[in-house]
Formats: structure tokens, C-alpha cells, sequence
């Protein structure tokens, strides 16, 4: 007779065997690291969860895998000659996960339900150059009044008050997909639930388990259903980055969004197929509070910027590829060329020189050390990095004090400009220029530092009223140029997006949006 | 016998209800103090937007008056709506999250109770010898090595390198799933209960009472199981009320390493994004366990303490 232990323990093999069997068939994806979303309604959700969002609603475009912008739910579409009126034509036999029909007047509902205050919907502030859409949030006209409208059943509508080049781009978000009215009126807040939600994109909603998983299934329904590969697909959130990496690691998981940085090192070596670093549409940078001292004074802000050596922070700070970053666009964005100022390419003694004398110049020396507080949030990569900066700064005789705080802590002190200086990230929605100017655009919800320039503003307006893409580029490059000069923010890196692919998953293009749509990706044996 | 330990758990239960309400004013305002809201950690939503989700949640009432409501909701047993997760209810999120906590807290715990009592009673009997010495320094490490570094050795270990168990994840409850967590979980409390057991046997069976039975010849074997281990669990069975409170409601760091979705990590998610509802629909229950869990122990105690009936007047 076998003694206990052995018994045990083939009956424990056999059970995970059978457990792994059973989740990796070829047609299933698991994929990892992602957060679990507050909620499912596609115009309520964070943008932290898009990739599952993005698999389970298309708007009336879409994106290739490689990231480019291609038609959606709607076949095609008119632009009018100032710019103005959008005319989008749906494609024919469009359906809804439970197979019944859309028509134009869903879209119309959508963006209304939008922009209507007080539904906890998130994303109104992208559509504010549709007609009426900002008074309409802002409680003065009624959501019947909105720009948009369904001139037949497959013809919908967009009005605009000014030209908007980013428009396209916006209505691939899953908050303009197709809402279904009934169904979110009949079961309000929990409409959201496996065996209501019904949705638009290449996959349907089967299991929701909060802190578990969320089980995908395709949509039999979606207009490109037959080239949709993978049948079905897990997603397990992780608040732990290490987890999400061991589960890849043991063949749990087939997809990594992000994995942790300090794993760089150990990943290149031993997994070097399977890592996949690519430019961001994104931005880490130090905000200097320019309303109040010491940051209302430009030599300040000058002298700490320019004795910051990007590359060092690049390559042994941060260590995942990152591009150094002298400017607030990204130099990944398309066809834009970053007005990198003059100080990139001076050495770095040059620039610790002036920037010793800036500070003197703005009365601060040995016996009158500059001093102010540094704020940076998780992860621990951040806390690497502030410590760097503090010694980097140290080197020009400034006393940098670090405060390590919550992301919600953080986010509300830099909202409310209750801070001095913090570290930031911020990622844009669309592959232009615009979003990251807007963090020094007077007014702007994300102009964090309080930089106020009228010039700097009324060049940003006169580029946003150009139709033409290259003279628009041109003014928004006039601009950066301008705001750089006045050293409002401290460009740090631009980011990147780090994912872990197994090596059976193929399919997958990088691209700077982070796109990594499930109908794309395919197992091979 | 019985009228006596009946008034004294109906008495312990109408004191529970001031100290629940007590604990749920004292969360409600602790929370309110800490800086930040509930929708900051959304960096870039317009004024607007935020400003109409605080409307649609009522926080844009005055404190007190969002303390009455709340008071009042909690009292008809709702806890309100999720902040966070914002599809469901705080009262379906904790019918989530606690039952897969308690399910692997009380495995743990039965775990700890059958290898850390025995352990401690055969530490006890051969005191000061090779096997008292080193299941003691045993105890000592698992008390000693915090779970935060057992569990993802556990995982390398079994998941990574042996590939018998998968390293994370609950998947429904399967038992592969649930077996490195449960260790982890069991080990410190094992150790500690291991310790106290120990202790309780080598006082009693130095008392009198141990003595006369053994000099009324019985069996060695007979003195251990019906006069010594009765009281030598007493101590034990005051640290199993609240440690098991503890161990039901969850373990964080055990949640966040084997990726499980117990009321751990709703509860810590929550308090970071101030989900004020959650964290105190959490903390409500914590405290509603702790005072049944603290009750059943000190019954426990009665029953096999017949001077400590006495007090229990």
C-alpha cells in the first residue's frame, strides 16, 4: 500500500493538472495585470480599464492593430467643408450582443446620456465641441438640445460648435459606443450585470467576479465576428504586480499589461521574446505650483529643469526604455515635431553652472538655501525617482523635502492647488498634440501648475480652428515652443507601455495608444 | 445554571449595538478627516463631472446630515452604494468578499488548531526535551517570518518550482487553489497556538488537582485527556475568539500575494480610494464579528471553567 504522503500528493498534481488543462485551450486568452473596473457601464468606467472596455464595446470607429483609426460601427462618414457636421453612415445589419438591430437613434441616445449631469458619466468633457454639450453639463440647456441626431436608421449626426480634429479619435471610446436605452432604464445601476449588459464589440460579457475574474465570450452578433480568433478570454485583476508576473511566469496568465520595473533586467535575459516595451502617448514630469513661491519665479523653475541630465533618470532611474523628455509632447506622437529648447543639448556642466547662477540671481545661495516640498505617489518606482531628484538637486544647494502621499491625496492636492511641487503622469486619449498642452492652457481642467500665458492661449485656439492638419501642427509646435521658454512644468520621460506576451500568443502590433485588442490575437500551437 | 448565562449573553448583546454604534461614527468621521475624496484617484475628470458625482452620491450634503442618512440607512440594514465599484452595493460586495475570507480563515484555522495543539500538548508532556526544544523554535520562526515573506515562497516554491499548485488566484474555490493560502495563513497562527497550548499544559500539569490523579494511579494517557487538557485550553480559547474575527475577515497581504477576492482587498482598495461606504460596511461587520466571536469565547470559558461561571452573574 502507498504510504499517505505520495497519495496526497499525486491527487494534488492531478487536480492542477486537470485546473490547467481545462484553462488553456486554444481558444481561450488569459490576460493579467489589469484593474478591476468600477463599473462596467461603458460611460461610468475609469479609463484605467479600456482594454476590457475596448473588447466588449466598439464605437463608430475603431482601431487596427497597429493602432491606426479605421471604421467602426460605422462603415463610413462625411465631413463637412468648414469642418462642422459629421455624417456617419452605420453598417448594415449593425446588432447588439443579444441580437437585436441598432439604428442611428441608439447613437443619439448615447451621447446625450453623456453629457446629461448628474448620471455619474465620465467622459462628457471629451465631446465639449459638440453643439450645446458644455452648457448642457453645465446644467443651463436640456440634453434634448445636444448637436446630434439620426436623420434615418442608419444615418447619425454629429454637429459641432467648433472643428474638432480629434473627433474620430473620441467616438472609438467605448462611452460613444451604443447604449441600450431599455435595458438601462429597466435595470439602473446594475445593468452592468452578466445576463443584462449587452454589448457592441467582438466580445459578450459571460462572469463577473469582483476581484476575481471577468469571463469574456465572443459576440456571434459583432459585424466582424468571423475574424474574431479567440473564443474566450479571462481577466484577472491584480493590485500586486509581482502576482500578475508569477502567475505569468507559472502559465496562468498569457498577457501582461505592465509587469514591475526592477524586473527589466531579469525578463531581457530569460524571457527576451516575450517582452515588449513600446513609446506611449504619456508624460512623467515635475509640476511646479506657479502661483506661489518659490515657483512664481521663472529662474527657479529654469534652474531646477535644466539641471536635470534625462538620460541618467532614463537609464539608471527608471531602466525600462524610457524616452528622456524635454518637451510636454510625447515625440511619439504622429507627425509632430517636439520643439526640444536649447538646453537639451548643452552639456551638463554648462548647465549646472547656470543653473547655480539662476538661483543666485533669485536670491538663493549657501546661506539662503532654496527649500520646498516634492510630492510623488506609488508605485515604488516613483519613490526612486524622487530620491534622485532630491540628490541631483542637492548638487545646486537645494534642499528638496519628499512627501510620499496616495494616488488620491496627490490627485486632490494638484486639482485644488494645494501643493508646491509633484511628480505626475499623465496620459492622453488621442495621438495629437492638444491633451498634453492642455496642462498649461489657462482654464484647462489639467493645468495642474496654475502657468497662465495669454499669447500661449490664443495661439492654442487659433490652431484649434485650423482645418488643415500641418498648419495646425505647425501653430501647436508655435506654442509648446513659447510655454517651454517659461519652464512652467519639468518634462521628465515620456512613458511607455511594458507588456509580457506568451510566446503561443501572436497578433499582437505595439503601438504608442496601447491598443492590444483580444479580436486581434490569436493562439498557435 | 442555564437562566444565569442566558441574561449574561442577552446583557453582552444590548451593549454590542452602542459599541457597533460607536465604532460606525467613530469610521464615518476618521474617513471624512483623511485627505482626498472618493473620485480623485480619476486624475483628469472636469469640475463638472465631479462635481455632479458627488451630487448623485450626496456628498455634496452638509457632514452631519450625510452622518444622519447614513445612521439612518445603516439601521435599515443598507449600507449604501459602492464608491468604488460602483455597480454594486456595499452589502453585495461584503456577500462577495467575506465568505471566500471566511471559508480560508476558519480552514486555516482548524489547520493551526489540530497541528498547533497537538504540537503544543506532546511539547508540553516531553518538556525540556529534544522535541519540546525544537517544535518551540519552530513556533518562534512562524511567529517570527511575516506572511508577507511565507506566502510568495510558498508560491515560488510549490507554484513556480515544483509546479505542483497554482501560484495565485481562487478560481471558484478549487482546493489547489485554496491549499498555499491556507498554509500561509496557518503557519504564524499555528505557531502561536502551538505556544499557548504548551503553556496552559505545563501549568496545569504542575496544579494539585493533576497531581491527586495521578496518585489515584490512573493512566497517564487518562490524567492527560480528562483532567489536564480541559484547562489547560482555557487560555487558548480566549485568543481563538478575536484571532479568528481576525483571520475571517480577511488577511490583506495573503489577498494581494495569491490574488483572492476576499474582503481583505475590498477593504484596503477601499480605503485608499475612500470608499467611505465599503470601509464602513467593513468595519461595521468587523466589529459585529469581533463581539460575537469575544462572546462565544467567553461562554466557552464558563463551560469549562466552573469559577469563572460563577462571575458571570
Amino acid at each position: 500500500m502507498n504510504p499517505p504522503m505520495p497519495l496526497f500528493r499525486s491527487a494534488l498534481i492531478a487536480s492542477a493538472a486537470l485546473l490547467l488543462a481545462a484553462a488553456a485551450t486554444a481558444d481561450t486568452l488569459r490576460r493579467g495585470a489589469v484593474a478591476e473596473p468600477n463599473s462596467l457601464d461603458p460611460q461610468i468606467v475609469s479609463g484605467a480599464s479600456s482594454t476590457i472596455m475596448r473588447d466588449l464595446f466598439t464605437g463608430l470607429t475603431s482601431y487596427d492593430p497597429a493602432g491606426r483609426l479605421i471604421p467602426g460601427a460605422a462603415e463610413a462618414w462625411d465631413i463637412s467643408a468648414d469642418g462642422l457636421t459629421y455624417h456617419f453612415r452605420l453598417r448594415e445589419n449593425l446588432k447588439w450582443s443579444d441580437g437585436s438591430p441598432i439604428a442611428a437613434k441608439d447613437f443619439v441616445y448615447t451621447l446625450r446620456r453623456l453629457v446629461t449631469p448628474g448620471n455619474r458619466t465620465r467622459f462628457g468633457s471629451f465631446f465639449y465641441s459638440v453643439r450645446n454639450a458644455r452648457r448642457i453639463m453645465g446644467g443651463e440647456l436640456d440634453p434634448m438640445e445636444l448637436g446630434v441626431r439620426a436623420e434615418d436608421e442608419r444615418t447619425f449626426v454629429i454637429e459641432l460648435e467648433r472643428p474638432d480634429p480629434t473627433l474620430l479619435e473620441k467616438l472609438s471610446n467605448y462611452a460613444a459606443a451604443a447604449m441600450p436605452q431599455a435595458i438601462i432604464e429597466e435595470h439602473g445601476r446594475r445593468w452592468s450585470r452578466p445576463g443584462r449588459l449587452v454589448t457592441t464589440g467582438p466580445y459578450r460579457l459571460a462572469e463577473w467576479v469582483p476581484q476575481s475574474h471577468l469571463t469574456l465570450e465572443k459576440n456571434p452578433h459583432f459585424y466582424a465576428a468571423g475574424e474574431v480568433g479567440i473564443e474566450t478570454v479571462h481577466y484577472f485583476p491584480t493590485t500586486n504586480a509581482e502576482t500578475a508576473m508569477r502567475r505569468f511566469l507559472a502559465g496562468e496568465l498569457d498577457f501582461l499589461l505592465t509587469f514591475p520595473a526592477d524586473r527589466l533586467d531579469w525578463i531581457e535575459e530569460n524571457l527576451p521574446g516575450q517582452l515588449k516595451i513600446w513609446p506611449a502617448l504619456g508624460i512623467s514630469y515635475v509640476t511646479f505650483n506657479n502661483r506661489k513661491p518659490p515657483f512664481d519665479d521663472v529662474r527657479v523653475r529654469q534652474a531646477l529643469t535644466i539641471s536635470v541630465d534625462r538620460q541618467q533618470i532614463a537609464d539608471r532611474i527608471m531602466r525600462v526604455g524610457v524616452p528622456t523628455a524635454h518637451t510636454v509632447t510625447p515625440s511619439v506622437v504622429s507627425n509632430y515635431d517636439t520643439p526640444v529648447p536649447d538646453y537639451a543639448r548643452q552639456s551638463m556642466p554648462r548647465r549646472l553652472a547656470e543653473a547655480r547662477s539662476l538661483l543666485e540671481a533669485a536670491g538663493y545661495g549657501p546661506d539662503r538655501p532654496l527649500t520646498f516640498e516634492l510630492r510623488y505617489e506609488p508605485p515604488e518606482e516613483n519613490r526612486r525617482l524622487a530620491i534622485a531628484l532630491q540628490a541631483i538637486w542637492r548638487e545646486i544647494g537645494v534642499n528638496t523635502e519628499l512627501l510620499f502621499t496616495d494616488f488620491g491625496t496627490l490627485y486632490r492636492s494638484v486639482r485644488t492647488g494645494d501643493y508646491t511641487a509633484a511628480r505626475f503622469t499623465w496620459f492622453s486619449p488621442t495621438d495629437s498634440p492638444e491633451t498634453f498642452l492642455f496642462l498649461l492652457e489657462s482654464g484647462s481642467t489639467t493645468n495642474y501648475s496654475g502657468y497662465h500665458n495669454a499669447e500661449f492661449n490664443r495661439l492654442i485656439a487659433s490652431a484649434e480652428a485650423q482645418l488643415d492638419r500641418d498648419t495646425r501642427l505647425a501653430k501647436y509646435r508655435e506654442a509648446e515652443a513659447l510655454a517651454l521658454a517659461d519652464y512652467p512644468v519639468m518634462p521628465l520621460y515620456f512613458m511607455v507601455h511594458r507588456n509580457l506576451v506568451a510566446p503561443d500568443i501572436q497578433g499582437y502590433t505595439p503601438n504608442s495608444r496601447g491598443m492590444a485588442a483580444s479580436r486581434y490575437l490569436r493562439r498557435v500551437k | 445554571m442555564l437562566a444565569p448565562m442566558l441574561a449574561f449573553t442577552l446583557r453582552r448583546l444590548a451593549v454590542a449595538i452602542p459599541t457597533l454604534l460607536a465604532i460606525a461614527t467613530a469610521s464615518f468621521f476618521l474617513m471624512r478627516a483623511a485627505p482626498g475624496g472618493p473620485f480623485d484617484t480619476e486624475a483628469d475628470l472636469d469640475p463638472e463631472v465631479l462635481e455632479s458625482l458627488y451630487r448623485a452620491y450626496g456628498l455634496d450634503q452638509p457632514l452631519l446630515e450625510q452622518y444622519r442618512i447614513y445612521l439612518a440607512n445603516v439601521l435599515k440594514g443598507d449600507f449604501g452604494p459602492s464608491l468604488v465599484y460602483e455597480d454594486f452595493n456595499v452589502t453585495e460586495l461584503i456577500a462577495i468578499g467575506l465568505p471566500v475570507s471566511a471559508r480560508l480563515g476558519v480552514t486555516a484555522m482548524l489547520l493551526a488548531l489540530l497541528f498547533g495543539g497537538t504540537c503544543g500538548i506532546v511539547a508540553a508532556l516531553r518538556h525540556n526535551r529534544l522535541f519540546d526544544h525544537a517544535t518551540m523554535t519552530m513556533a518562534m520562526t512562524g511567529i517570527a517570518i511575516p506572511s508577507f515573506v511565507t506566502a510568495p515562497i510558498l508560491a515560488l516554491f510549490f507554484g513556480l518550482y515544483l509546479k505542483l499548485l497554482p501560484v495565485a488566484g481562487w478560481n471558484g474555490g478549487a482546493a489547489a487553489n485554496m491549499v498555499l493560502p491556507v498554509i500561509a495563513l496557518a503557519l504564524p497562527q499555528l505557531a502561536i497556538i502551538a505556544r499557548l497550548m504548551r503553556g496552559g499544559m505545563l501549568e496545569v500539569l504542575r496544579a494539585n488537582f493533576v497531581r491527586t490523579a495521578r496518585a489515584k494511579g490512573l493512566p497517564e494517557r487518562q490524567v492527560v485527556i480528562n483532567h489536564v487538557l480541559q484547562s489547560a485550553a482555557v487560555p487558548l480559547v480566549g485568543y481563538l475568539g478575536p484571532a479568528l474575527a481576525g483571520i475571517m475577515t480577511g488577511s490583506l497581504v495573503i489577498e494581494l500575494i495569491f490574488d483572492l477576492p476576499g474582503i481583505g482587498r475590498y477593504f484596503i482598495q477601499g480605503a485608499l480610494n475612500r470608499d467611505y461606504p465599503l470601509v464602513m460596511g467593513i468595519v461595521i461587520v468587523y466589529g459585529a464579528l469581533i463581539i460575537l466571536l469575544n462572546l462565544l469565547s467567553d461562554l466557552a470559558y464558563a463551560a469549562l471553567d466552573p469559577r469563572v461561571r460563577r462571575t458571570y452573574r
